[in-house]
This record gives structure tokens, sequence and C-alpha cells, in this order.
């Protein structure tokens, strides 16, 4: 076990997400890659070689535990034992960064394993403040919240997206995920202005920014595109991501890229590129 | 129009119509040019995709018996039978094996359920708790000097145990690793330990009186008494100089003790 002393906090410059098929490579070659992401449920075992690569890669590089099964948004789920498991997790690999998403899954002792959309309500918005704040009290840290992309819009919904989101964050006192992706493939699903969202910020409160690939459903009378992370980083998202780094500053960014994963090769341009960005604003911030 | 639902209301029609297709929640999603229902659509396919490929992921040798639309078929139905609890999807595919002697269209697949227990038993084993092995010296001292005390035997927490009526060690072998072989679906059934070793899986068969022993050690029995057991039920010459070797040349007991006074 890591001594908490040492936990490495996430530089702001460009990580990747690390998934199964690249973590070999990355104990045995050791590549260039200023810090990595992985997915917190997927090292939830009690032992075995996954939790053993994953403190292997710990050894060389920052680590954000980033995670998709805690349903933050959840009215009636029974989250304790999730929770167990990430903290025991969280101080084995002492990670820079902890996260989960600003949506629900479970639904009493379902859950449905997907990041679904709440409705952006006072009782939604409570439920989300209660849960975080229970959260960062039981793991003694502060966590990120990151923006889901969503396919639809409920009627009862009484604030935009950008205001449950920084109210929540403002209300809690947790740091935000600023996913830039979801917020173009939200801006296009629900034909909104993306500025209006990153001007809604608070740039003290970013912690991290996602940039990853979508996808476009056809056929529709409609435009929709979905979060599919199958996809490089599309233009529209770079543009959004420059304009963001402007106004918010430079902040650590992850490259997402989780089906049809190509080569690590792939994935370090894509990070180079973002690290481009990075260098530019920190030029002319000097 | 309804009157606004509580978040638990939405969540639980959300579930609802995901799982079963109940249209209650249709009527608090706007459609913005798509139905309400083309909407949900996108969210049911999200979802049954995800653990369509959990299941897809713990159960390759039943996936390749049975081609990909069967698969996607029990899948489909699974996901409406048996939904997961757990937010992790590691967690997801239990009761697969159970739920598939219920399915009609693979009743003429009788070691169907039994491969996909051998599965699950695997994926089990790669996400056990890690434990440190006694040393093969430790274990001869110990059941040396304990002579007669009954004991119990500690096995590691990787170790499964899939006892079948059907050749499942050959079946799977025969899916995962195609060659020459011959397979005969109606051969002796067949009884495997498997445990980790590294990063893979290690699979052995063992004979009936071996696998009934460690099945009742497992279940916490004293050595002596299963011993008995195994011998009083047709193994007379059964004893331990293959298996003990066996479970210390591959790290798998991780305790032996004393639990009483010689008998």
């Amino acid at each position: 076990m890591f001594n908490p002393e040492n936990r490495q906090p996430i530089p702001a410059s460009a990580g990747i997400g690390l998934r199964a098929p690249h973590i070999r490579q990355v104990i045995d070659t050791l590549p260039e890659a200023a810090w990595f992401e992985v997915h917190s449920e997927n090292y939830f075992a009690p032992g075995g070689a996954m939790l053993r690569q994953l403190a292997a890669v710990r050894e060389h590089y920052p680590i954000s535990l980033h995670g998709v099964g805690l349903s933050l948004g959840s009215d009636d789920w029974p989250y304790h034992p999730h929770l167990t498991k990430l903290k025991k997790l969280i101080d084995h690999i002492q990670p820079g960064l902890v996260s989960e998403h600003i949506s629900w899954g479970a639904a009493g002792q379902l859950h449905l394993n997907s990041l679904l959309p709440l409705p952006y309500t006072q009782e939604a918005l409570n439920v989300m403040i209660e849960h975080v704040d229970t959260i960062q009290s039981f793991l003694k840290r502060q966590i990120l919240v990151e923006n889901a992309s969503t396919y639809l819009e409920y009627a009862h919904s009484t604030m935009p997206e950008w205001e449950f989101v920084t109210e929540l964050v403002r209300r809690s006192g947790c740091g935000l995920l600023l996913d830039i992706n979801n917020i173009y493939v939200n801006s296009v699903n629900h034909v909104f202005d993306p500025m209006q969202f990153i001007d809604a910020v608070d740039p003290t409160t970013v912690g991290e920014m996602h940039l990853a690939g979508f996808s476009r459903k056809e056929h529709l009378p409609v435009p929709l595109l979905i979060d599919s992370h199958d996809h490089p980083v599309y233009p529209e998202v770079w543009d959004l991501y420059r304009k963001t780094v402007q106004l918010i500053g430079i902040k650590p960014t992850l490259i997402e890229w989780d089906a049809h994963i190509p080569e690590f090769s792939v994935l370090q341009a894509e990070a180079d590129k973002a690290g481009e960005v990075i260098n530019a604003h920190s030029a002319v911030a000097c | 129009m309804r009157t606004a639902p509580s978040l638990a209301e939405l969540q639980h029609e959300f579930a609802a119509n995901v799982l079963h297709g109940g249209h209650a929640i249709e009527t608090y999603v706007q459609g913005n040019g798509l139905s309400a229902a083309q909407r949900m659509q996108i969210y049911q396919h999200i979802i049954e995709n995800t653990l369509a490929e959990a299941l897809q992921t713990a159960y390759p040798a039943v996936r390749l018996l049975v081609g990909d639309d069967f698969f996607e078929l029990a899948a489909d139905r699974y996901m409406r039978a048996c939904p997961p609890a757990s937010g992790n999807l590691q967690d997801y595919g239990g009761q697969f094996s159970v739920f598939l002697q219920t399915m009609e269209e693979a009743a003429s697949l009788a070691y169907l359920p039994d491969i996909a227990r051998l599965e699950w038993a695997r994926q089990q084993s790669l996400l056990a708790a890690d434990a440190d092995a006694l040393e093969a010296q430790e274990t001869a001292f110990r059941l040396q000097y304990l002579g007669n005390h009954p004991m119990q035997m500690s096995l590691h927490p990787s170790v499964q145990l899939v006892r079948s009526s059907h050749p499942i060690f050959d079946i799977w072998h025969f899916c995962m690793h195609p060659g020459d072989q011959q397979l005969q679906l109606d051969a002796a059934g067949q009884s495997v330990l498997l445990w980790r070793d590294g990063e893979q899986i290690a699979m052995q068969l063992m004979d009936a009186p071996a696998a009934a022993f460690l099945e009742a050690v497992s279940a916490g029995m004293e050595m002596h008494r299963a011993f008995a057991d195994v011998r009083a039920q047709g193994h007379a010459d059964f004893d331990l100089s293959e298996l003990l070797p066996l479970l210390t040349a591959n790290r798998l007991i991780i305790d032996i003790h004393a639990t009483g006074e010689p008998v």
C-alpha cells in the first residue's frame, strides 16, 4: 500500500484513459504519458492480476480514479457497499483525483449500469448534494463530478443543465470535471450554445477536463449525437476545448476512448494535441 | 399531462421502461423532434448493449456454443429476468447458468448450464482475493506434527471446483482452443479444479474421489471425515498421494490447523 503522503497530484497536462488492452504495454515499456485515468469499478476485486497491474502503473505515473457505478443521483439505492469498495481502492492506490458523474443508474435494488439523465429540479439537486456531501465525508477528500451527455430532457426540469451543475458544485464543495465532449453533444442534442455552459462555470472549481469522440445517430429527423468514446476528438470539440482553456485556464485534460480502442500511439497522439492547446495557452499567459 | 413525478417515481418508471417496456415514463420526456419513445429507445439500446457485452466477456464459450443470435436472445431475456443489483459489471451474470436451465430453446443442450457454471467459476477465480500459500515444507510438517488431530484445510480464495455429469473440460477446450481433437458430447462427466496462476486461470481435471474430497474440505469438513466419507462412497483405495502434491506444487493450500483433540 502507498503512503498517503505520496499521493501524486494529477498535473495540469494531458493524460490518457488507460484500458485493459494497453495496461501490459504500459507496464512493460513505460511510455511517455503525463498521467492515467482508470475506471474505478474495474479494480474493485479484492485481489488478482488487474489490481497488481494498476499498482505497478501507479509506481510510475499519477493515477486518477473515475467511477461509473456510484449512481450519485439515485434517490433510493443503497450505495454504501459500492462506496466501501471505492474507499478500499483509494487507500490502496492513492489516486491524485477521484471522480464520478452527475447522473443516476440505480432504482431501488436495480442498477442499470448506465449514466442516465437527471431531471434538473430542486429535488434532484438536493439528492445529489446530500450524496456528494456524504461521500466526501466518508472518503475524507474532495471528489470531482462530471457533467454527463444526455439524449432526452424532462418536461418538469426547472433549470438549465449548467445551473444544476454549478449549483451542485457550489453547494456541495465538490470540484467539477468538465467534459467538453459532453457539453458539445448536449448542445447539439438539446439545441443550446455550448458557451452558455462554459460561461456559467466558476474556473476555480474545475479540477479536470475530458475529451472524447462521439458518434452520430443517422436517419432521424433531428440531429442526435451519442457519447460513444469510439472516435478521435472531433474538430468542433477541439474548438470548444480551446475556447474553454482560454476562459477557464489550464487543467488536467484526459483523452477517453472506450470502444474500438486503437493502438496506444493513437491515444498518445490525441494527448499530444491536447498538450499543444495547453502549451499554446501557457505561452500566451507568459 | 400528469403532475411532475418524484425523483424516485421517475427512476422506477425509467427502469420499468427499459426492462419491461412500461410507457409511464414517456409522459415526462420531451420529444423535441422525436417521439418520447424514440428517445427512451436510445437508452434501452445502450443498456442492452452494455449488459450483453458484460455477459459476452464472462461467457465466451457459451457464446461460441450457441452462436451470436441465440446468445443475444439469451442475454436480452436474462437482463429482464435477473437485472443487475450492483454498479459493478463484474458482478453481473452470476445466475446465467440457472437461467439457461429454464430456457426452452436451450433444452437440447443439456451441458450448456454447466459450461456457464465453469465460465462463472473462471471469472470468480480471476477476481478472488490474494492469499499467501503455505510452503510445501510447512504443509508436510503440519500434517505430520498434527498427526491424528482433526484438521481443517483452507484452500486459496481463487480455487473453484466445478463438478458435472457432462464432459465440460473437453467442451470448453474444444470451443476456446479448437484443434484436431474430437469431441464426444455424451462422454463421461468431468470435474474441474480451477485456480489463478499469474494472469491466467489454470484448470485441472479431477477424478471423482479427489473432487468429492476437495468439495467437502472446501465446505469446512475436517480432513479425516472427508477422507472417510470418500472411502465409504466406493473409493476404498482413495489416498492423498496425488492430490496433496498437486495442491502444494500450485501453492493452493493457505492453512492447515487442528480443530480439536486427537481422534
